[in-house]
């Protein structure tokens, strides 16, 4: 499990400095995708203004991914935002609200389903919210993947951070817009053997860590990096 | 002639600068020829650069002038050569990298290395008759050892001669560790108990060439069953006036009796404590982890070895260690184990004292001769075992390479990563290669068992099919 205090976070680079790993985020975000989180947010640090809404699992730049937010009356909502590429305006921000009822304690399953130039999915528990769209997602090629924030950039004002705070206790990142069925056997019983039709970019369900890094489970080596900020201020990429 | 290069931003300015200053006296320059020598003072050979093969020392030169150990006569025509515009053959591995790619030679790398650089102006304006002291030297004094690793020959382990005087060339269709090779390449080693014209001719030109150097290097053989090697060490010791700028270097399998691994560190300590060097690395080998290393290093006892890496780091405050793990079809299905067994000592033994940022360090080459034994042989069912392997490096990585932090820095993965990269490369006539290479990698091991009383089924039970499959294999 992973705790955030709001100012911690996690991230996989666009593209992998090693070369060890076998897939890499450019590619994920070409094509169908699925985010999954199981998380424990701490609602009452959760606001209504963009700066102050928290940032679980996000694409950096036009920030792509599920967010929290509270809505001008009180209420705590799972958002999804993503940016589509189109004629005119040029790009618009999609905003899905999930709808979900839930108890301020629990523990929450959300998914964000991409079908490409299809749809956008938002799950979370067994509540379900799609919208339809053909356009294409503004490229993410050169955007980094974070976790517990909607962007830790060494270079990006602070509004625009949406650091978490809350737990984390599942991940998992799949190229491929996975089932409903699928997605509950990743949050129920996922087995190592799974890897062979839900296609991930990265999976921790047991948080094996150093340091600086948890373990990818789905054995693309894309492990997930502790964020880091080196002596001149900028995010160490290792 | 070298091809003129497609440059890049990431190009380094320190090698783009040392190129064009080398191609600015010929295309074939190469600082090495002159700043570095590996010396094999048991066959009495040497080369200048890993490269070019080595060529007999001659004893005449010798008596005369020690330093011909190195200042050979034949090596002085490959300096002339390249300081008047040619390119020597022996150096060809540096032609075929400049003439096909638009990468940098290792002459460039090896030119630019601190031991060479500032000797530039030197070396490019003395005549090429000139003797001088290289700054980069490493030595074999003897080839005694304890060890007969699966791979190595006996030119470099008196126990691998014994087994070839006693039973022969191993049966693989190149007559593997036949003597034949040493016999014709004048490459025999002299025994330990011999008179050795080299090495007397060594003590005599140490005290003018150890003020020189920047960087020692003692190899083997298995350096710590060598006098020699502890008379350097008392040379250090008791010189009043030490070359506190030399980086000192050992050799050692630290699988050697525990009173020459006790010896070795009172030296060393007495050398540290005092700062009479600027650093001191051990440079030890383990290829993989347990009874499967002990296989591929016959000699080795792992637990031993473990318990002496052990004693030198908590003995050695300063002292760093290297493991050179040579890389091979062996290695593959238990590397991971090594790699978290390294990742523990650069836990336990991290300090900032260290005279490098990580107490240890794990050196991946890839297995490249004999054919037989290299990841190649392996079926490409491995090839994701090796990947993992540079993943695990990947995870237990550092964010920076810094005495805080603690884990596998960039090099140490991308040395792994290539020898995946290698292994899945192809190329015209690989398959009918790696054929032969099974056959005799079943016909290797098969006389292996025999000759050792090993027994690869039973140490390799992952490889056990592969085997069988090898030994089935006809011409």
């Amino acid at each position: 499990m992973l705790s955030f205090n709001g100012s911690n976070s996690y991230f996989i680079p666009n593209v992998h400095k090693n070369s060890v790993g076998t897939k890499n985020l450019n590619e994920v975000v070409k094509d169908d995708f699925t985010f999954s989180v199981r998380v424990k947010p701490n609602w009452s640090r959760c606001g209504q203004n963009h700066h102050d809404s928290l940032g679980v699992i996000s694409l950096n730049g036009m920030d792509l991914g599920i967010f929290l937010r509270k809505d001008e009356q009180g209420n705590y909502n799972i958002n999804a935002e993503f940016w589509v590429d189109q004629k005119s305006p040029k790009v618009k921000l999609v905003q899905l609200v999930s709808g979900a009822d839930f108890e301020l304690d629990e523990w929450l399953n959300i998914s964000l389903v991409f079908k490409k130039n299809k749809s956008m999915t938002l799950i979370c528990n067994s509540s379900m919210n799609r919208i339809s769209f053909e356009d294409d997602l503004v490229d993410y090629g050169s955007a980094w993947l974070w976790i517990g924030c909607a962007n830790n950039r060494w270079n990006v004002d602070g509004a625009l951070w949406r650091n978490y705070i809350g737990k984390i206790k599942r991940i998992g990142v799949f190229n491929k817009a996975l089932s409903k069925k699928e997605i509950n056997k990743f949050f129920e019983n996922y087995e190592t053997k799974d890897n062979e039709t839900t296609y991930p970019f990265f999976i921790t369900t047991k948080f094996r860590r150093t340091r600086y890094k948890i373990f990818d489970e789905s054995y693309t080596g894309n492990h997930l990096c502790k964020n880091i900020y080196n002596t001149d201020g900028r995010n160490l990429m290792f | 002639m070298a091809k003129k290069k497609v440059r890049t931003n990431y190009d380094n300015p320190i090698y783009v600068d040392m190129e064009k200053k080398l191609n600015d006296i010929g295309p074939g320059m190469c600082l090495a020829k002159w700043t570095q020598v590996t010396l094999q003072l048991q066959t009495g050979h040497n080369h200048s650069c890993h490269h070019p093969r080595t060529h007999k020392i001659s004893e005449n030169e010798i008596k005369r002038n020690p330093s011909a150990l190195h200042n050979t006569r034949y090596k002085k025509q490959r300096r002339r050569e390249m300081l008047t515009g040619k390119r020597p053959v022996e150096c060809d591995y540096c032609w075929g990298v400049e003439d096909t790619s638009d990468r940098f030679s290792d002459r460039v790398f090896k030119s630019a290395e601190s031991w060479s650089k500032p000797h530039f102006e030197q070396i490019t304006t003395s005549d090429w008759r000139e003797d001088i002291n290289p700054r980069y030297v490493e030595v074999a004094f003897s080839n005694a050892c304890n060890f007969k690793c699966s791979y190595c020959a006996p030119a470099f382990s008196t126990t691998w001669m014994q087994e070839i005087e006693r039973h022969g060339a191993y049966p693989t269709t190149d007559k593997f560790n036949s003597l034949e090779h040493n016999k014709a390449e004048n490459k025999m080693p002299i025994l330990q108990k011999e008179h050795n014209p080299y090495t007397e001719a060594f003590w005599k030109w140490w005290p003018d060439l150890y003020r020189d150097l920047h960087t020692f290097r003692i190899t083997g053989g298995e350096p710590l069953l060598s006098n020699d090697t502890f008379k350097v060490l008392d040379y250090i010791i008791d010189e009043p006036n030490p070359n506190r700028n030399l980086n000192l270097a050992i050799n050692s399998n630290l699988g050697i009796p525990d009173n020459l691994v006790d010896k070795m560190i009172e030296k060393l300590k007495r050398i540290e404590d005092e700062e009479r060097v600027k650093e001191m690395v051990i440079f030890t080998s383990v290829d993989t982890w347990g009874e499967q290393s002990e296989y591929i290093r016959n000699g080795l006892e792992f637990n031993r070895f473990w318990d002496n890496v052990n004693k030198v780091m908590s003995s050695l405050d300063r002292v760093v260690l290297t493991f050179m793990s040579t890389y091979n079809a062996l290695s593959v299905p238990n590397y991971q184990k090594l790699i978290h067994g390294i990742y523990d000592l650069k836990e336990s033994y991290a300090s900032p004292d260290r005279y490098w940022n990580s107490a240890t360090f794990l050196d991946s080459s890839y297995l490249r001769y004999p054919t037989h034994q290299t990841v190649q042989v392996l079926p490409d069912i491995w090839n994701q075992e090796i990947l993992r392997q540079a993943q695990l490096l990947d995870f237990l990585a550092v964010p920076e390479f810094a005495s805080d932090n603690i884990g596998y820095s960039d090099i140490e993965i991308q040395k792994v990563k290539r020898i995946y990269d290698w292994k899945t490369a192809d190329w015209e006539g690989k398959e009918q290669q790696v054929k032969v290479q099974r056959y005799n990698f079943g016909k290797y091991f098969k006389e292996h068992d025999k000759r050792r009383g090993t027994d690869f089924c039973s140490t390799f039970p992952e490889l056990e099919e592969f085997y069988k499959q090898c030994l089935e294999i006809r011409l």
